[in-house]
């Protein structure tokens, strides 16, 4: 944990570990401890082959949570990047996810909420809705069985108890 | 001799733990094996950075001061397991759109995984 961060070190493995597995926590296990750190140096230190190092740290990258500082070797001529975990940042990634996933949850509970849902009885075809199922005349667009209708519950209990604990973690 | 962050890092690690009940200004100095003005310092410093509150209380007699953590940390918890974190189309998704929260099949496997099938 960085000096005045709130994120555990625990915290950070775990999105490391969704973004790019465990070759994505023993990446940020290496350049957690120092400035910086080339691509090189990380592959030698994880024993993880240098294109996958680039290719997960391009991820990390796209989530904002490394960055690096490009310069060239003199010798070279070749440009060396050098990758910095940005401690700082991973606090505000884990606030936007939880918006947006927030977003998207209570759409899908209006959703829940606002339409009634018909399926047939084969348990592989989709369910319709109630306006979708008028227009096929309450049979199964897919497999053409009667539908009938279906509890939705067990999806809003969990949209509710979700969303208030996503907003609880916000607001915390 | 302890690196300065070191110091730092272990003296906001003793006040975290203490949670709720707070640790008295002393307490953490003599924890740490430094001075009474060195702690004094480094508490002044966590409460400019907002990392700590001091509250003044009277212990055996004495004024001191009681550390409480103002750190809250950040977890995951809530959104553990949930496939927007990883989806390439977590910014093209939206209501009313071509991929949306309303019919996504392993948004509806993450909220009831028996039933996922229903919006295949």
């Amino acid at each position: 944990m960085s000096l005045y961060s709130n994120v555990s070190d625990e915290t950070v493995d775990q999105i490391a570990m969704i973004i790019g597995g465990e070759e994505g926590v023993m990446i940020i296990d290496a350049i957690r401890n120092v400035k910086e750190i080339t691509v090189e140096e990380i592959a030698e230190q994880t024993e993880i082959q240098i294109n996958q190092v680039r290719k997960i740290l391009y991820r990390f990258y796209n989530h904002s949570l490394v960055t690096s500082r490009r310069f060239r070797d003199k010798e070279t001529g070749w440009f060396i990047f050098q990758w910095t975990l940005q401690q700082e940042l991973i606090e505000a990634f884990l606030t936007g996810m939880k918006q947006k996933i927030l977003r998207k949850l209570k759409a899908r509970l209006r959703h829940e909420l606002d339409h009634e849902f018909y399926r047939c009885e084969s348990g592989e075809c989709p369910r319709i809705t109630f306006e979708e199922a008028m227009d096929t005349v309450f049979n199964c667009p897919v497999c053409g069985e009667p539908t009938k209708p279906m509890n939705n519950e067990v999806y809003i209990d969990f949209l509710d108890v979700k969303i208030a604990e996503i907003e609880g973690e916000l607001e915390a | 001799m302890p690196r300065k962050n070191d110091l730092e890092r272990k003296a906001l690690q003793l006040v975290f733990e203490a949670s709720s009940e707070g640790l008295l200004q002393s307490d953490m100095w003599k924890a740490l094996g430094v001075t009474s003005r060195e702690g004094s310092r480094l508490a002044l410093k966590f409460e400019e950075k907002g990392a700590v509150e001091r509250r003044k209380v009277l212990h055996n007699g004495r004024w001191t001061y009681k550390l409480f953590s103002q750190t809250k940390l950040v977890t995951l918890e809530s959104i553990k397991g949930c496939p927007c974190i990883v989806c390439e189309d977590l910014d093209k998704c939206f209501e009313g759109g071509q991929i949306s929260p309303l019919n996504c099949q392993p948004l509806s496997l993450w909220m009831v995984p028996s039933t996922a099938e229903e919006d295949a």
